[in-house]
């Protein structure tokens, strides 16, 4: 590797600037130099893939959490609003895994004039059944339901409303992402 | 071959860090993009919510409940009594983070009877903005309000029966009790000579701690029978602590009872006041009068319903006592 031909002193101008003439002890230095360059270099990008990843991961956990707790409030508030009235036999009030049954006028079974519609969370997920039709979540797996708070509000005599605190949270430990909203609606269906 | 390695690596380290440092500034930025839209979203729903509080005291009752509300004024929307109400005392943030105002002002109409920013002033609308506000940002929602009900004729309720006398504020009742199973209390009255479709009865009650269980009322034909109707349950800590109130419970549907019989209004609480250990807590003071013979002469309070759990318990009956109700039935 090391050329020690003096009749080649020429093309080794440019190796004799940088180096002593005397290299004894060259090749060992060289190596821990390249060695601990590589070693600072590969631990630096490492972490910084590490960390751009973990950004990634936390702002797609954010957006789950976000998109899910939006999509639930604006489904929730939507039947509310149709519905009739609350249906209490079945409901699961002022309670953080609570229970809502509806009476509404929409997509109603064949022959009947109203449907109930149960909307009500296990503690993970969001569920919702309609009369004559399947259960479906609502909220996906990548989310979980802290908090499916009901309340009733009852203002006068025909006028009622529903006051809901949604809380999501992200399934995925560490990364924490969590929402709470609030949304009351009145039911409309009578109004 | 050797300065080239050195110098490379510099370059390259270079170049690597300067992209590795782009990404992560886009993720980064991403991540803050996120959180303030989520920031917003809750903001914006806070807002919508109050929109919904001033419809519904709105719907309850235009002049007793929109009219006297000062222009300008800064009100904030809470429940109490399981109703909305505008009131001026803060109730503090949502989520650590967001404070919600509403503020109403004079509407004008013009010569062509459109909203305008001078003109007559119109005393049945009024402009509604909603403001929240977090960490010096905030959204704003501009409505306006009007009291299109009053062209409306609803179904009605009126009072039919009622104890309003009522003054003493003790515990006399021991409601809900501290998981102790003292039981309920009940207040008879007797229907008058028509059959009612009762809606809604009214109880002057109190909390005489921070929250105590939530309750709601049953009318019963015995006062260990079954509820002929149950009616919204009262979040305990949204009753007023001073000075007592007329807290609403509601029947929907309407209760039809029959005409000169006696009946039973029964405060419960979930959990339940009349189980040993079932986590009710207390308490909350029923207004009452003791006179001899007694102060409303068609019924008398009761307490102690049920204690111990014991569902066949009729508790003890108060003679000479009566706690302030009202009974409304549909007109």
């Amino acid at each position: 590797m090391h050329c020690n031909n003096m009749q080649n002193n020429k093309r080794q101008t440019i190796f004799a600037f940088r180096f002593s003439r005397k290299r004894h002890g060259f090749s060992l230095i060289e190596i821990i130099v390249y060695v601990g360059l590589l070693g600072t270099i590969s631990i630096f990008i490492t972490n910084s893939l590490i960390q751009i990843i973990s950004t990634y991961q936390h702002a797609r956990v954010q957006r789950e959490v976000l998109s899910n707790a939006r999509l639930i409030i604006e489904t929730i508030t939507k039947k509310i609003s149709y519905s009739q009235e609350i249906y209490a036999p079945t409901s699961r009030l002022n309670d953080d895994n609570g229970q809502l049954s509806l009476i509404t006028p929409l997509d109603v079974p064949p022959q009947h004039t109203t449907a109930y519609l149960d909307i009500w969370t296990n503690g993970n997920r969001l569920l919702i059944r309609q009369e004559g039709q399947e259960t479906t979540t609502l909220s996906s797996a990548t989310v979980q339901i802290t908090q499916f708070r009901i309340t009733r509000i009852s203002q006068r005599l025909g006028r009622e409303a529903i006051q809901i605190t949604l809380g999501v949270s992200s399934n995925a430990q560490p990364l924490i992402a969590s929402t709470t909203l609030y949304a009351t609606t009145a039911l409309r269906g009578n109004y | 071959m050797h300065a080239f390695g050195l110098i490379e690596i510099i370059i390259a380290t270079a170049i690597v860090s300067a992209t590795l440092a782009g990404f992560l500034q886009v993720s980064i930025l991403s991540v803050r993009l996120l959180r303030a839209e989520q920031y917003n979203l809750e903001a914006v729903l806070l807002a919508q919510e109050g929109m919904e509080a001033v419809r519904s005291v709105r719907d309850e009752s235009w002049t007793n409940n929109i009219v006297p509300l000062v222009y300008g004024t800064i009100y904030y929307p809470v429940i109490v009594n399981s109703k909305w109400t505008m009131s001026t005392s803060n109730p503090g943030l949502f989520n650590n983070r967001y404070t919600r105002q509403i503020v109403f002002s004079q509407v004008f109409r013009n010569g062509t009877d459109d909203i305008a920013s001078s003109g007559t002033p119109d005393d049945g609308t009024r402009k509604i903005t909603v403001t929240v506000s977090w960490e010096g940002k905030n959204i704003q929602l501009v409505m306006y309000l009007t009291n299109f009900q009053g062209q409306l004729a609803g179904t009605t309720e009126s009072k039919i029966i009622s104890y309003e006398g009522a003054g003493t504020d003790n515990n006399l009742i021991s409601f809900p009790s501290n998981n102790i199973g003292n039981g309920d209390p009940a207040q008879s009255f007797t229907t008058l000579a028509a059959a009612p479709k009762v809606t809604r009865v009214d109880a002057l009650i109190r909390r005489t701690t921070p929250s105590p269980s939530n309750i709601y009322a049953e009318i019963r034909a015995t006062p260990t029978g079954a509820a002929l109707s149950t009616s919204n349950l009262i979040t305990g800590s949204s009753i007023a602590a001073s000075p007592a109130t007329w807290v609403e419970f509601r029947f929907a549907p309407e209760i039809s009872l029959s005409a000169s019989t006696l009946y039973y209004i029964v405060l419960r609480s979930i959990p339940s006041s009349t189980n040993v250990a079932s986590g009710s807590a207390g308490s909350i003071n029923w207004i009452y009068l003791q006179t001899p013979p007694s102060p409303y002469s068609g019924g008398a309070a009761r307490r102690y319903i049920g204690r111990l759990s014991n569902p066949l318990d009729a508790g003890q009956q108060l003679d000479q006592y009566d706690f302030g109700f009202k009974v409304y039935a549909l007109q």
